[in-house]
């Protein structure tokens, strides 16, 4: 069996999966990616994590309709599995158990709310 | 809407990205791509098209072997593979042997020119330093070899007195056949050479036995190399004994003061004996050029440009007459790490290395083994068509195309390491006649030469995936349609690849015939050029004691025709007497070689004078002299008639002055590379000379039981010379020698270009095997409608046969530029006629011919009963 591990870049790709809903496929990914996070993303790069993610049984996907966009090419849309949906949730329940820890009289970091 | 999709990296992503991924990166990239278009224009857009293909390319998207195989025990397969292998190759032998044997020969061809060629390149790569050492070389601009190595006497001392950037200069001086004695044993020498006492430091030889700081700083010293230790003292120890020299330098008695090995062979240097040059001769005589080669080491950080710049004054301080001969008169520097290879000079120590062979070789090799490799992917071919069904039906229980690639992978390699054991055999099998007559020591230790077995693994690798994946490819490709369909025409022969295959095996077939051919008329030509004199029949002994009573002994044998005595001989390389003088009407020095005779030697050697006389038999008081048509020319003095008594001043202060009697026709001194140089022979006057300069009695004989000759000669010479070293050749043997290069050359050649040929038609055979054995049907339905046996042979042997005449009529011009290039490097030379590629085309059709022939006959005679019944 496949690693059930999360990569930093892999977790934000299922999220946006997860926001952008019906519309989850390559490009839309892609673009969504670039606008939150900021940085530049190669097609490339998200089509590998789309597929790796897929593999390791956290997205599913199925094929759009043949439209005349594309050059008559379906779209691949993404969607969470509930494997998926469960390990966003322990990673984010993770997060919040180890920030609850952190002392704020020893350390000074503060979350920065965007 | 048409995709305007640049189609090159579409078509990478086509071809590598696995089906289950493609619609969705096709698409998605597309749709970048428009927007991008839209956005930013098309080259922009095309740009960042070609990049997004470019990072998808990762192991993760690329195509994987089908599902069904991954499953697959791939290590019991490739037992399977090997065993199938050894079955297909029993099963047809005949193909499977044409394959082996030939691809053995070319890879055998290429392990010898390899051997070849890394020798040659090896060259006095073991002299340390080589590269800071350099020879002084002397250049005539404007004569036909303008450069040539020997040099005054006092050159090096002279060159190491007046440049500050010379480190250290050493000459090297052979001396022309000295006799050695010691004690009752008397030999005369070939190799023996003076020179000065930091001949080692410049050169990294050691020494077995004395110490080379001092070995030769006392004069009259001698170092022997080990083969000389033994001939002179067998095992004894030659430290402090006494050696007798009698030669050039006079009678001196050395002191043996070291040891060496044995040169090896592949350095551009030759001695057997090194003496002292302390003390050797006046160190001031500039007045002629010897057999005298300088080398020099240069100061750091000085450049030879720097010395070099120097030179032209040197010249006219020293040389001037030289300068005033020839206008531009130099000296000249060359890397001694590069004599052998790249040295244009004359007068070398020993025969250069020819570049332009070692490039023929090479190419000649990769061509041959290009031949073999072709070959090897024809009869592949041909073979497999035969297996249709096999293929078919393996792909038809599930067997992948990279399986059926492997298979076939595995069939090539099992051929390709038979063949190259084969070659290995071959080479060990040829490498002692290759080595008899190249004078290398090249044994097969020299296979595990690590360089050597990097090479092999590299090129059986290569032949591998060469010769064994189109194959292997192609076969695979088959539909599984074709199992129980007919054989489609796409399989055919018609395919560019293979005619280009064929016509280019001819090509170099043709190529190399055609050359041989015109090396071997050079050769003919070389050996049968009226040379001017009579070659054959003369005899040759050193001059006797007591000369007159053994001249009258001599005369008075039967089997003497004539003999004459002379300074030189007519072939004759080393022992060059350039002389530099004036002549009448000519206000510039001129040179000429220059050689004392007698009275019979013209009639000994059969030379002809086309105007005067010769000189008289009886002592004349006056110089005369004979020059030669060549002389005439340098001269300027027209007509061999017009030549006639004027005046030459060969050495006024010797009173050497007088005028010309007769002149000569040009005869060959040297190998034909080199042209007849102008010459001038005369006879010693009175008494005081007559013992001057005669070193040879010349015999002209007339028997043929040599044996018996030569013995009664001996004889005869030892009588009169108790304790003399005797020696005796013919002259036509030291002319032979003189080509001894080119006729090699020839040989290797003549060897090569047989195996290429046996090779392409090999090819040949194995490609009309291809059609035939695809079209057996065809040929039994067109004998049933009633074509004759001939009809059906010319119909599949005229692709075949015009293919080979592409390849021929493309072969002209290459192998006539070649030959052309290598011809220049004679001076009399054959000029190239349609005579060899006319039979060249000749050879290569009739070959071709019956190859294709054959075989199509023997399908043409197949009974249609036969080949129609299984449909």
């Amino acid at each position: 069996m496949k690693g059930t591990h999360l990569g930093e870049f892999e977790e934000l790709v299922l999220l946006i999966v997860a926001i952008l809903g019906e519309g989850a496929y390559g490009v839309a990914i892609r673009d969504e990616l670039e606008i939150q996070s900021g940085r530049k993303i190669s097609i490339g790069a998200v089509h590998a994590a789309t597929n790796r993610l897929e593999d390791k049984g956290f997205l599913k996907s199925w094929f759009g309709e043949v439209t005349l966009q594309r050059g008559g090419k379906r779209k691949k849309i993404y969607q969470l599995s509930p494997l998926g949906e469960r390990s966003l949730k322990e990673s984010k329940d993770l997060r919040n158990r180890l920030w609850d820890l952190i002392s704020t009289k020893s350390v000074s970091i503060t979350t920065t709310e965007k | 809407m048409k995709s305007q999709l640049p189609k090159f990296p579409r078509k990478i992503l086509h071809d590598l990205c696995d089906k289950r991924y493609l619609e969705e990166i096709d698409g998605d990239l597309e749709e970048i791509y428009e927007s991008n278009l839209a956005q930013f224009g098309r080259r922009a857009a095309n740009r960042i098209y070609w990049l997004d293909v470019l990072k998808h390319i990762r192991p993760y998207f690329i195509r994987k072997k089908s599902i069904n195989y991954i499953t697959q025990n791939q290590t019991a397969m490739w037992s399977i593979y090997l065993k199938i292998a050894l079955r297909n190759f029993w099963k047809s032998k005949i193909i499977s042997g044409i394959n082996t044997l030939g691809l053995s020969l070319g890879l055998a061809c290429c392990i010898i020119v390899f051997f070849h060629v890394k020798d040659e390149l090896s060259y006095d790569e073991f002299i340390e330093n080589g590269d800071n050492i350099y020879r002084v070389l002397n250049i005539r601009p404007e004569s036909e070899h303008p450069a040539s190595a020997g040099g005054p006497v006092p050159l090096g001392p002279a060159l190491l007195d007046e440049f500050a950037g010379i480190e250290d200069a050493v000459r090297l001086w052979r001396d022309y056949q000295p006799t050695l004695s010691l004690g009752e044993r008397v030999f005369v020498e070939d190799e023996f050479i003076f020179t000065d006492p930091s001949f080692f430091q410049m050169f990294s030889f050691s020494l077995k036995k004395g110490d080379p700081k001092t070995a030769l700083a006392q004069p009259n010293t001698v170092i022997l190399t080990q083969s000389m230790v033994r001939k002179y003292f067998g095992d004894g120890d030659p430290m402090g004994k006494i050696i007798n020299y009698k030669g050039g330098r006079g009678n001196k008695q050395l002191l043996v003061t070291g040891v060496m090995d044995d040169l090896p062979h592949n350095t551009h240097m030759t001695f057997d004996f090194l003496a002292s040059f302390v003390n050797v001769s006046s160190q001031d005589n500039w007045g002629s050029f010897k057999p005298i080669w300088t080398y020099i080491t240069l100061r750091d950080g000085v450049s030879p440009k720097d010395i070099i710049a120097g030179f032209p004054d040197f010249a006219k301080k020293h040389v001037p007459y030289r300068v005033k001969e020839y206008p531009g008169f130099r000296f000249d520097l060359e890397q001694m790490s590069g004599i052998y290879m790249q040295s244009e000079a004359r007068r070398n120590m020993k025969p250069l290395g020819d570049l332009q062979s070692i490039y023929i070789l090479s190419i000649v090799g990769i061509s041959i083994l290009l031949i073999a490799c072709i070959n090897f992917i024809n009869l592949t071919l041909a073979n497999s068509l035969v297996r249709f069904k096999e293929v078919g039906i393996r792909k038809i229980m599930g067997a992948g195309k990279s399986q059926l690639v492997r298979q076939f992978l595995t069939e090539s390699a099992v051929t390709i390491l038979l063949a190259f054991t084969a070659s290995v055999f071959l080479t060990i099998i040829f490498l002692p006649l290759y080595n008899e007559f190249s004078d290398k020591q090249i044994n097969f230790m020299h296979l595990l030469d690590v360089e050597f077995v990097g090479y092999v693994l590299l090129g059986l690798l290569g032949a591998m995936f060469l010769a064994g994946l189109y194959p292997a490819r192609f076969i695979s490709k088959f539909g599984n349609h074709l199992v129980l369909g007919r054989t489609s025409d796409k399989i055919g022969t018609n395919s560019g690849a293979r005619r280009g295959f064929v016509v280019f095996q001819f090509l170099v077939s043709a190529i190399l015939i055609i050359s041989i051919l015109i090396i071997k008329q050079q050769q003919t030509y070389i050996f049968t050029k009226q040379l001017g004199i009579d070659k054959d029949h003369v005899m040759v002994v050193p001059v006797s004691k007591n000369e007159d009573a053994f001249l009258q002994d001599l005369n008075a044998m039967p089997q003497v025709s004539s003999f004459g005595i002379s300074q030189r001989l007519p072939v004759n390389v080393l022992n060059y007497d350039g002389r530099s003088f004036e002549v009448e009407g000519l206000n510039r020095a001129v040179s000429a070689q220059s050689c004392v005779i007698d009275f019979d030697f013209i009639e000994t050697y059969g030379i002809e004078l086309i105007a005067g006389r010769n000189h008289y038999k009886e002592l004349s008081s006056q110089w005369e002299f004979l020059i030669n048509e060549s002389a005439v020319v340098e001269f300027e003095w027209g007509t061999p008639e017009n030549a006639l008594g004027k005046k030459i001043f060969l050495s006024p202060n010797h009173g050497m002055v007088g005028n010309v009697i007769g002149v000569f026709k040009d005869y060959h001194l040297e190998s034909l590379h080199e042209k007849i140089p102008p010459m001038i022979m005369f006879k010693n006057i009175n008494e005081e000379w007559a013992g001057w300069h005669r070193e040879f009695v010349s015999i002209k004989y007339n028997t043929d039981n040599l044996v018996a000759f030569t013995s009664e000669i001996e004889d005869l010479w030892k009588s009169y010379n108790e304790g003399s070293a005797y020696f005796s050749f013919f002259i036509d043997d030291s002319y032979n020698s003189l080509h001894e290069a080119d006729h090699k050359f020839a040989t290797l050649f003549n060897y090569v270009t047989f195996i290429a040929m046996l090779i392409a038609c090999m090819g040949l055979l194995g490609l009309s095997m291809l059609i035939v054995n695809q079209k057996v049907k065809e040929i039994g339905i067109r004998k049933v409608l009633g074509a004759s046996v001939f009809s059906v042979t010319m119909l599949f042997s005229s692709r075949f046969i015009g293919l080979v005449l592409v390849g021929l009529v493309l072969a002209c011009p290459f192998a006539y530029y070649l030959m052309d290039q290598w011809l220049e490097g004679f001076s009399y030379r054959i000029i190239i006629g349609p005579q060899p590629f006319v039979i060249a085309f000749g050879i290569v059709s009739i070959l071709a011919i019956f190859t294709i022939v054959i075989h199509t006959t023997r399908a043409a005679l197949t009974n249609p009963a036969e080949s129609l019944k299984d449909e």
